[in-house]
């Protein structure tokens, strides 16, 4: 990517940013072709479910309206996905209370609904090894991978230490690359 | 492969000897190539105009809330005019021995017809208004097609209430 490019990128999300701030509907949509793909990604590799990934998704544009005054500039992808991150950490603790009721009024009925991660869909192989790891690796894996962002800001959006951050990332991307079975991809 | 214009190698020697830096970050650099080599699905164009739609609710329904607000102020105007008058007609003595307002309501004697227990009763009816309507207005927040805002306690309660509701029913 040239450094012309980069700076006519900056200044065009800028000018988006402005417009959504503004509240045009217009800004929104841009902002939307932009980055719903990357975002999608991140929630489905979190999930490996696709109808919770379209309202995770949705549920993210929807408070993103209600947020984007409060953007003050910066690294708007670190902003998004801390909002995203977020999202996905309400749906997890919903899950779990869910899963708490139902084991607490109905054992067998929560038999029934606990494979959420595939629901029948087909499920690639990175996948099914990404669901292996613990929530908190693959978020940060993902969160990197996805929304882009370096080290230096992965750990500022988990305010923990730049070497905690690498430790976890290195540790959880080497027994990704075992499970694949491959040492180099 | 995104340039997030970081040198990893850098980075782990502060943390790791020249050798073991250059592996990690060997490890970092091929695990996200194979993330890259596998991507995830894309969202769907039903899912994308569906996303756009309730981005224009919420922004619309923003700018409805501004004049809810007005609305609700109006309202609340309005119900304690209807109060006042509703004191002034049920308490016994005619509002023509009312003492014309002065600058400094502090200074005029008590009216003979003023009586504090209904005063009382009549502010309680007033608080009791505002929060029927408070509670309306919140009703009015809902935007079609999503939740209304309650917190996460509130939330929790309702999905009690309805699995409840369908335990019982088998």
């Amino acid at each position: 990517m040239s450094t012309t490019g980069k700076i006519d990128n900056t200044e065009k999300l800028n000018r988006i940013i402005t417009g959504c701030q503004n509240g045009e509907e217009q800004a929104f949509s841009q902002l939307i072709d932009i980055y719903s793909t990357r975002c999608y990604g991140y929630f489905y590799r979190l999930t490996g479910n696709a109808g919770i990934s379209d309202d995770l998704l949705s549920r993210l544009f929807v408070r993103l309206v209600q947020k984007i005054g409060s953007f003050k500039g910066g690294s708007f992808e670190k902003w998004l996905f801390t909002i995203a991150s977020n999202i996905f950490n309400d749906h997890l603790r919903h899950e779990y209370r869910q899963r708490k009721l139902l084991e607490t009024h109905a054992e067998q009925l929560a038999t029934e609904t606990e494979p959420r991660r595939s629901d029948g869909e087909m499920v690639d192989r990175l996948q099914q090894h990404i669901a292996k790891l613990d929530t908190d690796t693959a978020d940060l894996i993902l969160m990197r991978f996805y929304g882009e962002l370096s080290f230096k800001e992965l750990s500022e959006l988990r305010g923990e230490p730049i070497g905690t951050t690498l430790s976890k990332v290195h540790r959880g991307l080497k027994k990704l690359r075992e499970l694949m079975g491959g040492t180099d991809a | 492969m995104p340039n997030r214009n970081e040198n990893l190698e850098i980075i782990l020697c502060d943390f790791l000897p020249a050798a073991e830096a250059h592996e990690a970050a060997e490890v970092i650099a091929s695990g996200e190539r194979m993330l890259w080599e596998n991507p995830a699905p894309a969202p769907s164009a039903d899912l994308l105009a569906d996303i756009n739609a309730k981005v224009g609710a919420a922004l619309h329904g923003g700018r409805r809330t501004a004049s809810h607000w007005f609305g609700r102020v109006a309202a609340v105007c309005a119900a304690i005019v209807m109060a006042t008058s509703i004191l002034f007609l049920f308490s016994g003595d005619a509002p023509h021995e009312i003492a014309q307002p002065t600058l400094n309501a502090a200074a005029l004697p008590a009216p003979g017809w003023w009586d504090d227990h209904v005063v009382e009763g009549m502010s309680a009816e007033i608080d009791r208004v505002l929060e029927t309507m408070i509670s309306i207005s919140v009703e009015d927040c809902y935007i079609a097609g999503q939740k209304p805002e309650f917190d996460l306690a509130e939330l929790e309660e309702l999905e009690l209430i309805a699995m409840s509701d369908d335990f019982w029913k088998g």
